[in-house]
């Protein structure tokens, strides 16, 4: 199914299942027939009904990042991986929208994937096995340091496991997934509008 | 246009508790705020994190130096494209600022405790830096009176290095992850206590302290007023008001009144005053700046019994604190003064704490759901000359009022501190029986603890200090200020209590001296 269909389809499930009680019973009285005077209009968000177009990344280089996705942060017992979640389409725009260091780190860092793949399997890194991904994940499996690395190419992994994992998990289909479950993932918090 | 008893700047800590001390005794105060009022039910409300544009992640570059801002609280914060300052490339320093009425009090952590004589005294005691002009017997009284206000909770130790107060008792039990803890702390004679926190939904100015002084009806408050400078009468040298730019339309007004008491928060009076370039006769304006090193997550540890689901509420769960505990009798060789830790049961270790990705990433992150133990680090920074703010000449803020320039380093007396601090932690860690993690003594970049102190310091002799012992300028007897910019020293212990208790005994000794005619 098509990441669009599948928020359309969830949509249509109970509206804020992962909301909790406070902020549904706020929804529910937004959306009551009293207030028709100055109705709410409902609108859906531009990720549930159009497709992203991709700006930051070449063909190739979204294509290996697509895949990392898949291997870092795969769909795991009932929950949603990078893929079903558009993880790597909102990082082509987050790191777009971040400076030229983070566009620089990833596009290199998906590059030498792309170039790695090539070297020892002769193919993209899109279509790597996730064991023949595995000797080219090797910085992941160092262990833990305060400071960043600074071998670039290990910083781009770190940084995409990062990001990666948090762009699922903090999108509607791990939250109504999570919600579906009885669990809290990203969950909800307060937000402070623009003070004046 | 009306003449007021007092203008105060600001309405966090400082200027809430100023005006709540002021009106109460029937002084007319004018207050004066760079922010608006927040009104919670229309500024705030729940979202969901995917709603967010960013899913959670913020606006990249936004806030390249507040590591507190995220997505949901990002409009809390004071802008940092209209509000620049600088510092020495190398030398970052992360100055965290609310705009708002309430200032910084809207979002702070609680953390409550009281100084005592080994910072009052601290040259005494090691003979580095100044003593402050008042012993804690001074401020005792307005720390009893000030912790009930802020509705602090803690529990009674006895501890000679963070004084008892009137607190709310804390008989909360302990889990047993905590417990162990704690056992492993006693054998090494290492203290313990149950957190020290203003409790209540909302621990603001805006609820505890400004609510009452308006409703004395000797409070007004005008809110979007950047204050540019203090104005000085020609005749007398003292101060007469205040020159002010409205936020939003750049107007520009002068307010009047008898006495100013600046409450901007420690580096924003301090600009005041060097901007206004008075109250400096002394030459130390805007010298000896410090604040508390953090360590976050000095150590990050799981509690290995609470693995694959059996992180109970029995077992996990609760928060504590280690007072100072070094050079009190004793002598460190490496290092004087002292540093402090939080540490906290429950919640989850990180996924970049797991070299570890894919599916065995996400088991071991489910295994490990709820099981960590965590410390962190609050150590002293020894004041210094030589960590200053100033003007910076080429830079000015949205209002065009001139910038800050700030240059603050820790040096090797902090450095000591934390790599000892992050031994000790493990070690206290694994005698608990728990699994460390990850390590590390890396202090966050000055300004990041959000404790901004000293600019202004007081001392009883006005050469080598700004403000005497009741935080009223040498130079200027009918100027105040009221915040950390005052403190001499500030030991390992979140200021905001005793930043409290300093304005509260301050503004007692002004409107005495208001009713004797001396000011
Ligand atoms: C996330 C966070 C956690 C914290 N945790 C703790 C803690 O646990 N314990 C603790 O002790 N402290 C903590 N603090 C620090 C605490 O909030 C401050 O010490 C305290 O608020 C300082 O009070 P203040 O009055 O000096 O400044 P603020 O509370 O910042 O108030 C200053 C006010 O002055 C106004 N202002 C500034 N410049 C001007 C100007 N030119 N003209 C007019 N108005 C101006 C601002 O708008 C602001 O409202 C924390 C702070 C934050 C943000």
């Amino acid at each position: 199914m098509k990441r669009r269909t599948v928020l359309q389809s969830l949509l249509s499930m109970p509206a804020a299942a992962a909301l909790p009680m406070e902020a549904r019973s706020q929804q529910a009285q937004g959306g009551a027939p009293a207030n028709r005077e100055t109705p709410a209009t409902a609108t859906v968000g531009a990720e549930v009904a159009a497709d992203a177009i991709i700006r930051t990344f070449n063909a190739s280089q979204f294509a290996a990042l697509r895949r990392l996705g898949d291997i870092l942060m795969p769909a795991a017992t009932g929950m949603p991986g990078a893929a079903e979640a558009g993880a790597a389409e909102f990082l082509d725009f987050l790191i777009g929208a971040s400076g030229t260091d983070r566009v620089m780190l990833y596009r290199d860092g998906l590059d030498r994937l792309n170039a790695e793949a090539k070297r020892r399997y002769d193919k993209a890194f899109r279509e790597v096995t996730a064991e023949q991904a595995e000797p080219l994940l090797a910085p992941l499996r160092a262990s833990w340091t305060y400071s960043e690395t600074k071998e670039p190419f290990a910083r781009f992994l770190l940084a995409a496991k990062s990001d990666l994992m948090l762009a699922t998990m903090n999108s509607r289909e791990y939250n109504a997934a999570a919600a579906q479950q009885g669990r809290r993932a990203g969950g909800a918090g307060r937000y402070w509008y623009p003070i004046e | 246009m009306t003449d007021h008893d007092v203008l105060i700047i600001g309405s966090g800590a400082s200027g809430g508790m100023t005006a709540h001390e002021l009106t109460r005794r029937g002084i007319r105060c004018l207050m004066l705020d760079a922010g608006p009022a927040v009104d919670f039910a229309r500024d705030t409300g729940l979202k969901n994190v995917y709603d967010l544009p960013y899913r959670g992640f913020g606006q990249p570059g936004r806030f390249p130096h507040i590591t507190q801002a995220n997505e949901f609280n990002a409009n809390a914060w004071a802008d940092e494209k209209q509000n620049p300052y600088t510092y020495d490339p190398g030398s970052p320093y992360y100055w965290v600022r609310v705009r708002l009425i309430g200032g910084k009090t809207l979002l702070w952590g609680r953390a409550s405790w009281r100084l005592s004589d080994f910072e009052f005294k601290g040259k005494d005691h090691d003979g580095f830096g100044e003593n402050w002009p008042l012993s804690y017997r001074d401020l005792a009284p307005y720390y009893d009176r000030a912790e009930p206000l802020l509705r602090v909770s803690g529990r009674k130790e006895g501890f000679r290095q963070i004084p008892d107060g009137v607190f709310l008792e804390d008989t909360s039990p302990d889990s047993e992850s905590i417990q162990r803890f704690l056992a492993a702390a006693k054998a090494r004679s290492i203290p313990t206590t149950k957190p020290r926190r203003a409790t209540g939904n909302l621990a603001s100015s805006v609820n505890l302290l400004l609510p009452d002084a308006l409703a004395t009806g000797n409070l007004q408050i005008v809110s979007n007023a950047v204050v540019r400078e203090i104005t000085l009468d020609k005749n007398t040298g003292l101060a007469n008001g205040v020159n002010f730019v409205d936020r939003r339309t750049t107007r520009e007004f002068h307010a009047a009144a008898r006495i100013v008491a600046l409450g901007a928060s420690a580096l924003e009076s301090t600009r005041l005053l060097l901007n206004s370039r008075i109250a400096n006769s002394s030459g130390v304006l805007g010298h000896y700046i410090f604040d508390q090193f953090y360590v976050k997550n000095v150590v990050t540890a799981i509690v290995p019994e609470a693995r694959n689901g059996k992180a109970t509420r029995g077992l996990m769960g609760g928060s504590g604190y280690i007072p100072r505990f070094r050079n009190l009798d004793t002598r460190e060789k490496n290092f004087i003064r002292g540093y402090a830790f939080d540490f906290g049961s429950g919640g989850s270790p990180g996924a970049n704490l797991f070299p570890l990705y894919g599916e065995a990433l996400l088991k071991e992150m489910a295994a490990t759901a709820g099981t960590q133990f965590s410390m962190t680090t609050m150590g002293e920074v020894l004041p210094r000359q030589e960590n200053y703010v100033s003007i910076d000449p080429q830079v000015k803020d949205a209002w065009g009022i001139p910038a800050l320039h700030i240059q603050h380093r820790y040096t090797d007396n902090e450095f000591a501190m934390a790599r000892d601090s992050m031994n000790v932690a493990d070690e206290l860690c694994r005698a608990a029986g728990f699994e460390v993690l990850a390590k590390h003594w890396e202090m966050v970049p000055p300004g990041e603890s959000i404790h901004e102190l000293g600019g202004c310091r007081m001392g009883a002799n006005p050469k080598t200090s700004v403000l005497n012992a009741f935080n009223q300028a040498h130079d200027i007897k009918n100027l105040f200020v009221m915040d950390g910019s005052a403190f001499v020293s500030g030991g390992s212990q979140n200021p905001t209590l005793t930043i409290s208790a300093l304005a509260m005994r301050a503004a007692e000794y002004m409107a005495d001296q208001m009713r004797r005619g001396d000011i």
